[in-house]
Parts: structure tokens; sequence; C-alpha cells
């Protein structure tokens, strides 16, 4: 790869993440961040060094700034609204169709509501996460820790009860919500790691 | 949940203030994004240049704070896109001298940065 392509890669990057944005903000960011790439490249090839090894550095700064591009797009526009309220009403569903289907002795309906409370508690997962970045948040380990139990714990009764009853989409619900549970402890547990220096 | 503590700066914005109080002390007042990053890898003897993301969200956020201030350059040279160039505000110097290694602060920088 030559540099020129990897600066077209990390351009691609830069306009995704700044889309939506105000043009001013979005611009900006787009002309520092050409503006750097060129400077980098023609200083490294003034010194001599290999197009590969150059692009391979251009791809390199992008790809370990990511987290830092997605929590600095959420801090220049944080997405607006509530969204407790309409998770919390989807949790009372949840257990209201979980209690109907343990009286009506329906395996659907089961599998329904677990659907629903897996999605609840994947998206107060996610925003908690979201929460944590846009606020510089430093979490303690135990909650950390508390939380990844719970899901792994949901996600292990999900995938058993599935192949149990070999029913997919719970085996499938219980592989989602591990791989969840990995991402979202890692990146809090990083980012603490980080705040706490 | 712990909020993060008022009063500090993270590891790669005091990073930040120590190279550019050191360009400053060396008579260049402004830098721009690749040249701070060439100067932070020079000094802290790293193999790699800091990330995009990690360089210019830490640059927005010390200038959100009031400690950098910046303006694009109105000549770019051979047509090469123009630059944004960052330069220390007063505060920012107060600041960054607190941090700075060899100065007589002995303990971190006791100062609560807000917004403006």
């Amino acid at each position: 790869m030559t540099p020129e392509r990897a600066s077209i890669w990390v351009a691609r990057w830069v306009r995704l993440y700044t889309l939506g944005l105000p043009p001013a903000v979005a611009e900006r960011r787009r002309e520092e961040i050409g503006a750097d790439m060129g400077d980098h490249i023609a200083h490294e090839r003034s010194v001599g060094e290999g197009d590969s090894r150059i692009a391979t550095a251009v791809v390199s700064r992008m790809a370990r700034g990511m987290t830092a591009d997605v929590t600095w797009r959420w801090r220049a526009q944080p997405t607006k609204g509530d969204f407790m309220k309409p998770l919390i009403a989807l949790l009372v569903v949840g257990l209201a169709v979980a209690a109907v289907a343990f009286v009506a002795d329906s395996p659907l309906l089961l599998l329904a509501s677990v659907a629903v409370i897996g999605s609840v508690i994947l998206g107060v997962f996610i925003l908690g996460v979201r929460a944590a970045q846009e606020g510089d948040f430093v979490v303690p380990y135990v909650v950390i820790l508390g939380a990844a139990l719970a899901i792994a714990a949901l996600a292990v009764t999900a995938i058993v009860a599935g192949a149990w009853d070999d029913a997919p989409g719970l085996v499938l619900l219980g592989i989602v919500l591990i791989v969840t549970d990995i991402v979202g402890v890692f990146t809090l547990g990083l980012r603490s790691a980080q705040r706490s220096n | 949940m712990s909020r993060r503590r008022i009063g500090t700066l993270l590891p790669i914005e005091n990073e930040i203030l120590e190279v550019a109080l050191s360009m400053l002390r060396s008579g260049r007042p402004t830098f721009h994004g690749f040249g701070l990053a060439q100067q932070m890898r020079e000094q802290s003897g790293s193999r790699s240049l800091t990330a995009h993301g990690t360089l210019y969200k830490a640059l927005g956020r010390l200038e959100e704070f009031g400690i950098l201030a910046s303006h694009w350059q109105e000549d770019p040279i051979d047509g090469r896109p123009r630059r944004r160039l960052y330069q220390l505000t007063g505060k920012g110097i107060e600041v960054a001298q607190e941090i700075a290694p060899g100065t007589n602060s002995a303990v971190a920088p006791a100062w609560a940065p807000e917004p403006i």
C-alpha cells in the first residue's frame, strides 16, 4: 500500500465519523488531519523511509486513535433524549411477557421475553459505556466486574437453555451478549485505567 | 461511578503542555499537529507518533479549557493543506510551568479546568 492510498483510507474514516456534525466542526477536523498526514508523509520521505513503512505508520495512527475519534464525535454532538424511560418500559413489557409465558407454559413467549429483557440489558450496558466515555467517568473495577458477571451469567443461561431446548435464537442471543460483554468490559476497563493514570 | 477529578489533566494533555512549553522556550511559540506529535515522539523516545484521534481530541480539550489558542495558517507552503497552528495562552503558560519537570512545583497542579 502506498502512503497516498493509506491517507485516502484515513480521510474516509474521518469523513465517516464527522458525518452529521456542524460543517465548521467537521471541516476543521478533516483539514487538520489532512494537513497532518501531508506533513507526516513528506517528513518520512525526506528522511528516506520506505513507502510501505510510511503507509503502515499512517494507518496505525488512524487505528490507534479510533476510540478517541468516536468519543470526540460523541462529545461534539451527543445524542439528545432520555433513553432510560423507554428502556425501563421495555423491561416491564419483557417481565410481563415472561410472566404470561410462565403461566401459559409457552416456550415461544418465553423466548420472546428473554429477547426483550436481553435487549434491555444490552441497551443499558451500551448506554453505560457511552456515558462513561462522554462524561470521562472512572469506573470502579467492582462495578465493571459486577456488570460483566451479570451479563455473562445471562448469556450462559441463554446458551445452555437454547442448546437444551434446541432454540438457536437463544444461543445466538447468548453469543451476542458475551461478545458485547467482552467489548464493553474491555472499553470501560481500558478507559478507567487511562483515567486513573 | 466517579467522575474524573477536577483539577487534573490527562497524561497526554500534560505531555502536550510540556512539549509546547519547551518549544516556546526554544523560540517556537506556535506549533501544528504533526510537529507536536514529532516533538512528543522525540522527547518520550517512543517509536510511533501519537494517534490522530488521541492528539486532536486532547488539543481540542486544551483549547476548550483556554490553555491553548489556535488559528489557521495564512500562507500554506507549496499548495499543501493549511495547518491549524496552536500556541499556549497566558493561562496555558502558567499551567505548563506548573507541570513541567524542573520547576519548583513538586505536586500535581491544583488547577481546575472549566470549559470556556
